[in-house]
């Protein structure tokens, strides 16, 4: 692009950008996720850390792509795609990207943040160039926003019979700034009804044992600004 | 309608470095059909309706065809240009109507026949002969349903050859004017690689136009001018829908095919505009069909994601659609970006189907496991996995369960020859 007049360039820069309300910097997530974030929603630019829950990350997209957002998953050849549109997520709007090319990760990610809204991957270990991908922090310590799911407990399920109908989790916050300070958030996620609300605490004291089940590494959500 | 189609196969010509040796061949059967579509280098077909009319009939048209073409040219005609393109290699003429007894009997190996078809063809054509399907009269007679449940896209368009049917019949639909793409070149370019790279960046432009528009593109003409005025101008066909890649890499072929012509034929300067003109477009029925009304992308995410197909290949890049099936996987077709998709959706309610929630990770290849191991502390009664339809004598009952263990994490298992998996876990 060439040199613009100061005027017109901050006319562009009106078009392009029109963020001065808090509202439109934000990507909607459906309730009661808001309640995990430090503001109710997304903000563009920011990193969220997810640990312990793909079905938690999948739940946090799902209200930006139906209102026309679109997320790209990048190198998350396991998302389970029948729980994404259960959970709410438009597919359509929902770009798989599979690299098997360690040394071309940074540039597709790179590349799907400039384009896309929200980018989920989980950048591969032993790979420095991935921060790239997480604004240029260190990841994940660096994150916005840490969701951390500390206990699980699924519902529905008996010895031989029933089937896996609701679970209830906790899930820690954290992160920088306005989420600095470190809350638990309990959820039905989902709850028997198939949607997902706000939990009661136990009244039982806080497990400190880590879930088991497969522990995958955290997914990083990052949303473009 | 199937169209009654002759192809014009030149083995010699038949890679894709030799666009230019095939271009006078098509520039010739020109001189006296009208309407020649190039689908490859080296394979070029066209309607013989009217020109069989013309000259008395196919054997006719075949003989006077014959007579211009070079040395080793091999002719076919048959209804639709799958058929006919076989039809060319064994230089047969089809009759009108036995198109489907002519297929049958030829092995399923043929489905990916000079690479007209989509790409994942070759890929099923395996699967398909390991699985006992030997010929299209096999695949043919398996219900339509079964094979789309087992193959997905890639299945319902090889069971549309095999039945002698065109794959992606087109729509044909009047192009809206504003659809064509061009560009002027300035100064002029006489080098393919430079004309191919602007025709780059006009594909990418016209493949965004048409997702605007939620159409698709089956064939483009491709036309240039010259400094002198000289215009030129081809039509190439695809038998799936048009990518951007693959728009741009009919455009680099014609363009080697002009500028590397022989001296006489070629253009006497360079180009100065390029054209790319969508010639038959239809609606874009996978994307336009979605719940929300379709997704169509903005130029960020449409040029986004090309660059990242040309880089990672197409395939790497897709979106999901849900369909019929059992599993969590079984139920997910992933459809290349770009890529118009007609499968059915989800066609709820499927009997023996997993109830919600779903699990939010599948896991890519399931892991053995040792049942005794793992600590299960509840536990569900047995779903039924789809049968192994295609192999009765040797099937054998797989089953899957969900499980939770002592950690609290929860599976589903999928059990098969004895050996447990875990298939997808609820995290």
């Amino acid at each position: 692009m060439g040199p613009v007049d100061t005027g017109l360039s901050t006319g562009l820069r009106d078009v392009a950008r029109p963020v001065s309300m808090a509202g439109e910097r934000l990507l909607s997530v459906r309730e009661p996720l808001g309640t995990l974030l430090p503001e109710p929603g997304l903000r563009r630019g920011a990193v969220v850390a997810v640990s312990g829950s793909t079905s938690l990350v999948l739940a946090l997209v799902a209200e930006a792509t139906t209102g026309g957002s679109w997320c790209a998953a990048a190198g998350l050849g396991s998302l389970g795609l029948v729980a994404a549109a259960e959970l709410g997520v438009a597919l359509e709007r929902l770009v798989l990207v599979s690299s098997t090319d360690r040394a071309l990760w940074p540039t597709v990610a790179a590349t799907l943040l400039d384009a896309f809204d929200i980018v989920l991957a989980r950048p591969p270990r032993h790979l420095r160039g991935a921060v790239l991908i997480v604004s240029g922090g260190e990841w994940p310590e660096r994150a916005d926003v840490r969701l951390t799911v500390t206990r699980n407990e699924w519902h529905g399920l008996g010895e031989g019979h029933g089937r896996l109908r609701g679970r209830r989790v906790e899930v820690v916050t954290g992160g920088r700034g306005a989420a600095a300070r470190e809350r638990l958030v309990a959820l039905w996620l989902p709850a028997a009804d198939g949607g997902i609300s706000l939990a009661d605490a136990l009244a039982d004291s806080v497990d400190e044992e880590p879930i088991g089940g497969v522990m995958a590494p955290p997914i990083a959500l990052s949303t473009a600004g | 309608m199937i169209v009654r189609t002759l192809v014009v196969r030149c083995p010699r010509h038949d890679t894709d470095g030799d666009a230019r040796a095939f271009e006078p061949v098509v520039r010739t059967i020109e001189t006296f059909v009208p309407g020649v579509e190039v689908v490859r280098p080296g394979v070029c077909a066209f309607g013989t309706r009217g020109p069989a009319r013309f000259f008395g009939g196919d054997e006719l048209l075949v003989t006077r065809l014959r007579r211009s073409l070079p040395d080793g040219a091999q002719v076919g005609i048959a209804d639709g240009i799958f058929a006919a393109t076989l039809a060319a290699r064994l230089d047969a003429i089809v009759p009108p109507g036995e198109t489907p007894a002519f297929l049958a009997p030829l092995p399923v190996a043929v489905l990916d026949v000079d690479r007209i078809g989509p790409e994942e063809l070759a890929e099923l054509a395996d699967l398909l002969r390991r699985l006992g399907v030997h010929t299209l009269g096999d695949l043919a007679t398996l219900p339509v349903s079964a094979v789309l449940e087992r193959f997905g896209l890639a299945g319902a368009r090889a069971h549309r050859l095999a039945r002698g049917l065109d794959d992606h019949p087109p729509t044909p639909r009047v192009s809206p004017p504003d659809l064509t793409v061009s560009a002027e070149l300035d100064p002029p370019v006489e080098r393919v690689d430079a004309a191919a790279f602007v025709a780059k960046s006009l594909a990418d432009e016209l493949h965004a136009r048409l997702s605007a528009h939620g159409l698709v593109c089956s064939r483009v003409r491709i036309e240039a001018e010259t400094e002198h005025g000289e215009r030129l101008t081809r039509v190439w066909r695809h038998s799936g829908w048009l990518t951007a890649a693959a728009l741009a890499e009919r455009a680099r072929w014609q363009l080697d095919g002009w500028l590397h012509a022989t001296e006489g034929e070629r253009p006497t300067a360079g180009v100065t505009l390029l054209r790319l003109v969508p010639d038959q477009v239809g609606p874009d029925r996978g994307r336009q069909s979605g719940f929300w009304g379709g997704a169509v992308a903005d130029d960020r995410v449409t040029r986004a994601l090309a660059r990242l197909q040309g880089m990672l290949g197409p395939d790497a890049v897709a979106t999901a659609i849900l369909v019929g099936g059992r599993g969590p996987a079984e139920r997910v077709r992933l459809v290349p970006w770009g890529d118009a998709c007609d499968l059915p959706r989800d066609s709820s309610p499927w009997p023996g189907r997993l109830p919600a929630p779903a699990p939010a990770t599948v896991h890519a290849v399931p892991s053995p496991v040792d049942i005794d191991g793992l600590d299960v502390v509840a536990w569900s009664g047995a779903w039924p996995v789809d049968e192994r339809w295609w192999d009765p004598p040797t099937h054998h009952r797989r089953v899957r369960r969900q499980v939770v263990t002592a950690d609290s994490g929860a599976h589903l298992l999928l059990r098969e020859g004895g050996q447990w998996f875990v298939e997808a876990t609820y995290d």
